[in-house]
């Protein structure tokens, strides 16, 4: 389509916003805006496309202007009006309406043509030594925020909270937190230095158990499998946040460095993380938007 | 009934419904202190799981408040490089534009 209707005078743009797929090829959620840049730089590298990228602001302010969907799809006149949208991206749709629009080509590119190459995820560390922690129940993502101003580092590990769907509507239930390797960094986790350790600071009217736990010991000197830890939560008649520091050592073939980084956590489900597939509800599944 | 009895009655049930009232009440808040549960703060009411993917993206696209006809929304984003870019710079000639990432 680009190939057919650029040289028309028509523009195109990816908008790139947040993971509909927490977790999918490895991907996680960037924390700044850096890093969601560079995975506009992965995505140009993995999809091989020259369209142009934008990248929706790390409150995703368009996403939620324009109906808050995953893979949507507008044209926009030259006076700047909508003239087409749906909800999901429709090629065979979208080039319809641009024949209508702007009018047919001699010959329609196909995909063939293109001989476009997909490239891979980058590689990573071995993973599956880690058995993942089994989630019973519907869990929802929860807004987590990592606090950037206070490392000197960057978020080598991403935190993914969700909480139980009891642990919402009653105050009591279980708490999930995995932590992720970002693959945009290439780094692992090594098993020779110490486990990954989490601690918890939460108000004294809140139960957290364990507030304290370590990861496993894993017998490979590095992998890039999540550390994900369950935990039981009484909020009582807290509706404060928790803080939750995260200590690991963040490795590569040359490097090893000790990192400390803190996330805080809200009860409240965060309409724009997306989910793990399989492992929780989706927060576009639901029919309005949890407080 | 005589007007001395009917007046006994009323005042029979009269103190009645005041004592059921105030009873129910007592019981109400032993009740709620001795329940945790019902004295956390419900952050999460409205959970109703169980339509689909596509049809919960599909309702909250449609609610958005968005349509054919309207101006494509002003949002200040960012171009690939990371400098401001005004989505109100969406004119002078067709524009398609897709939302994606990479999952």
């Amino acid at each position: 389509m680009f190939r057919d209707y650029a040289p028309k005078g028509v523009q195109f743009y990816y908008l790139y916003k947040s993971l509909a797929h927490w977790g999918d090829w490895g991907y996680v959620g960037p924390v700044t805006l850096e890093e969601r840049l560079l995975h506009i730089q992965e995505a140009k590298r993995v999809l091989g496309t020259n369209i142009d990228w934008l990248s929706d602001t790390m409150s995703n302010d368009l996403k939620h202007a324009i109906g808050d969907a995953s893979n949507s799809e507008y044209v926009v006149d030259p006076q700047g009006t909508i003239v087409r949208m749906r909800v999901w991206s429709d090629p065979d749709a979208l080039r319809e309406d641009l024949e209508v629009l702007v009018g047919p080509v001699e010959h329609r590119t196909t995909v063939a043509d293109l001989g476009m190459k997909v490239e891979p995820p980058p590689p990573e560390a071995p993973t599956g030594l880690v058995p993942r922690v089994e989630l019973r129940g519907a869990f929802h993502p929860l807004v987590a925020k990592a606090q950037v101003e206070k490392s000197r580092h960057p978020f080598y590990a991403k935190l993914r909270a969700a909480a139980q769907s009891e642990l919402l509507t009653t105050g009591k239930g279980q708490l999930y937190l995995g932590y992720f390797l970002d693959p945009i960094y290439d780094v692992h986790w090594n098993n020779e230095a110490a486990p990954v350790a989490y601690e918890i600071a939460a108000p004294k009217a809140m139960s957290i158990s364990p507030s304290k736990g370590l990861g496993p010991m894993v017998d490979a000197p590095a992998d890039a499998d999540p550390r994900e830890f369950l935990l039981n939560v009484d909020r009582g008649t807290s509706v404060e946040p928790i803080r939750i520091t995260l200590h690991y050592y963040a490795c590569t073939d040359k490097w090893c460095i000790p990192v400390s980084q803190e996330y805080l956590i809200s009860w409240q489900m965060d309409r724009d993380s997306g989910t793990q597939f399989g492992r929780e509800i989706d927060p576009r599944t639901l029919e309005t938007y949890p407080r | 009934m005589s007007r001395r009895a009917q007046l006994i009655s009323a005042v029979v049930v009269s103190v009645a419904v005041v004592a059921a009232v105030a009873l129910w009440t007592a019981a109400e808040r032993l009740g709620s202190a001795a329940t945790p549960e019902a004295r956390t703060p419900a952050i999460d009411a409205t959970v109703t799981p169980g339509i689909t993917l596509r049809e919960g993206a599909a309702r909250r696209f449609e609610a958005s408040g968005v349509s054919v006809g309207d101006p494509f929304p002003a949002v200040d984003v960012f171009d690939s490089e990371g400098r401001p870019f005004t989505t109100s710079r969406l004119k002078g000639r067709y524009t398609v534009l897709v939302s994606g990432c990479l999952t």
